[in-house]
């Protein structure tokens, strides 16, 4: 039946207005993964992700020796309004560390690489971390919940510190930031694969 | 095989334009990002650190 199924194609900012396309399926081409791109649907009033669409994601590893800055490993554009007042990213990430006792830190920034860190965790004697990030829209597109503290050790579970918050402005395009500090230079730490989902 | 310069921004890096969709292996040295591509000799891996005890962590 859905064999020869093909939705309309547009760029996210040439979608028509959403109010005249309730309940249509577009398939837009210049965000998500290549050849691919993101399903979105109108509610009448915006185009939201139609379920859970993937923005981003790779496995091949990315990785940093020789500074101690910041540094990005990857980025990920979130469209213009997608999130709307409610939508929120899911965000998975996994990291090759050396077991030294030196601090290197992974982190999950939202809204560019001086954004807020939604994930954020030295960590030393371990050799790999694997961890999920969440944030929300709580009702407004510049208001953001997150899903724990960003610096717990664990992504789902029970912390005596509050969930982060952040003020980014989602009705403009925004950059999911996974990035990697090293507290001694010469060590080195790997970004081995991420994924972004935005949803609805 | 392609050289990305970093770009400043703050006391963070980043590169200065997307990675291509052909890399297999990103390395930054603090410099450049150094993009690896099907048929690069690859770097070396970096010492290979102890493993931490079952149930250490």
């Amino acid at each position: 039946m859905f064999r020869y199924l093909r939705f309309p194609t547009s760029t996210w900012g040439s979608l028509p207005p959403a109010n005249s396309q309730a309940g249509r399926i577009y398939r837009v081409t210049d965000y998500g993964v290549a050849g691919a791109g993101i399903l979105v649907i109108s509610d009448g009033t915006r185009w939201a992700p139609l379920g859970s669409q993937c923005l981003g994601r790779s496995g091949v590893a990315a990785s940093v020796t020789g500074t101690t800055a910041e540094t990005a490993l990857a980025t990920v554009t979130v469209p213009a309004g997608l999130l709307g007042l409610n939508g929120g990213l899911t965000i998975f990430t996994a990291w090759g560390v050396l077991n030294t006792a030196n601090n290197k830190t992974p982190r999950v920034r939202f809204g560019g690489i001086a954004g807020t860190p939604f994930y954020s965790r030295a960590s030393t004697t371990l050799v790999s971390i694997s961890f999920v990030t969440r944030l929300r829209n709580r009702n407004s597109a510049s208001s953001q919940v997150g899903g724990a503290p960003a610096g717990i050790s664990v992504g789902l579970g029970e912390s005596g510190v509050a969930v982060t918050t952040s003020a980014v402005n989602t009705a403009v395009a925004q950059d999911v930031v996974i990035s990697a500090q090293l507290g001694l230079g010469t060590e080195s730490m790997s970004l081995e694969n991420y994924e972004v989902w935005a949803t609805p | 095989m392609k050289t990305i310069p970093v770009e400043h921004v703050g006391e963070a890096i980043q590169p200065s334009e997307p990675f291509p969709d052909t890399a297999i292996k990103v390395v930054c040295d603090g410099q450049n990002y150094t993009v690896y591509e099907e048929g690069d000799e690859l770097p070396p891996e970096p010492p290979a650190a102890d493993p931490v005890p079952e149930g250490a962590a």
